[in-house]
């Protein structure tokens, strides 16, 4: 864990990894839209509509498994004080919640033709919409602070809070009466899915997974570099006050 | 063609869904690239002002000043 700690070391490693991730992004969309759009069957009770599946439950996973990663860098970045931690969580939110708007948006629009309603205020679709707020307050709280390692050091606070929401979005369909179907992936008696419908799935989730890492990595270099600059004129600031001579730092 | 668009009476929620998804995750890593480049080219700008801490003086004309600054910032004159 140590070895990602230098930003430099980071920084290596990224460059190698970034074109991998962004060629496996593009090459499993291709594959995944081809499968999702053309290739799979009509649902027997759906119709052609279940094919908002393949963005919606990708999507709704990676909201969750991005704010886990993100609850996981704000714990390291608490307890060992890691400089990347703090960064890969600030870098980690807005994708998360991108993720978490696009399974709210397509799940609004999938429950209008299924259920007649765009939305119910029911225990899944409420619990990601805290889901998506927790993101909003972990965006806002990092810039909030003038000194960044005060308003980092706050977010990672409400990011391990936030972590509370995640078990009870998995298991709201299960604890409480829903529209929302229950889970049909992890179950005890395996998939409750058709091999042709669960390869585009497993595909997209495959292409959404790349697609964060690869803007993770880029969104992480822009921090980097954004401290790396405000070091660099920290340092200008300083050696300008030395230039004009050490009375002027009474001033 | 039609068909395929049409998605069973089902086309315009399935591309409004599609194209949001879209959308978003562009608009998400154009974002992210146009952000890094721009802190990219930042940097290279800074730190070319390190390179000449004295851009306003004529080159090769060192003043007793200059050589100071020179000496404050590098060690030695170069």
């Amino acid at each position: 864990m140590y070895r990602f700690a230098n930003p430099k070391r980071f920084l290596r490693i990224a460059a190698v990894v970034l074109p991998w991730s962004a060629a496996l992004t593009v090459a499993f969309l291709g594959l995944g839209l081809y499968l999702a759009l053309l290739a799979s069957p009509a649902d027997y009770q759906q119709g052609e509509s279940v094919r908002i599946m393949y963005v919606h439950v990708p999507a709704a996973w990676m909201a969750l498994f991005v704010y886990s990663c993100l609850a996981a860098a704000s714990a390291v970045a608490l307890i060992w004080k890691h400089p990347v931690a703090d960064l890969a969580a600030k870098a980690s939110a807005p994708i998360g919640a991108c993720f978490t708007f696009i399974a709210l948006a397509t799940g609004s629009i999938w429950g209008k033709p299924m259920w007649g309603v765009w939305w119910v205020w029911d225990a899944r679709l409420t619990s990601v919409l805290i889901l998506f707020f927790f993101y909003m307050g972990h965006m806002a709280l990092t810039s909030a602070f003038e000194d960044a390692s005060r308003g980092e050091r706050a977010a990672a606070i409400l990011a391990l809070v936030g972590f509370i929401n995640i078990p009870v979005i998995k298991w709201s369909v299960d604890w409480w009466n829903t529209l929302h179907q229950p889970a049909s992936m992890i179950r005890m008696d395996g998939p409750a899915i058709h091999a042709s419908m669960l390869a585009p799935l497993l595909i997209m989730a495959a292409a959404f997974t790349a697609y964060y890492v690869t803007v993770l990595i880029l969104r992480l270099r822009g921090e980097i570099l954004a401290r790396k600059i405000g070091a660099l004129r920290m340092t200008r600031i300083q050696d300008r006050q030395e230039e004009r001579g050490p009375h002027m730092k009474e001033v | 063609m039609p068909d395929f668009l049409d998605m069973g009476a089902y086309g315009s929620f399935i591309w409004t869904a599609y194209g949001i998804a879209a959308l978003v995750m562009v608009g998400l890593f154009v974002a992210s690239w146009r952000r890094l480049r721009a802190r990219e080219v930042a940097l290279a700008d800074l730190l070319e002002t390190f390179e000449e801490p004295t851009p306003v003086r004529p080159v090769g004309v060192l003043t007793d000043d200059s050589r100071d600054d020179l000496d404050g910032r590098n060690g030695s004159p170069s």
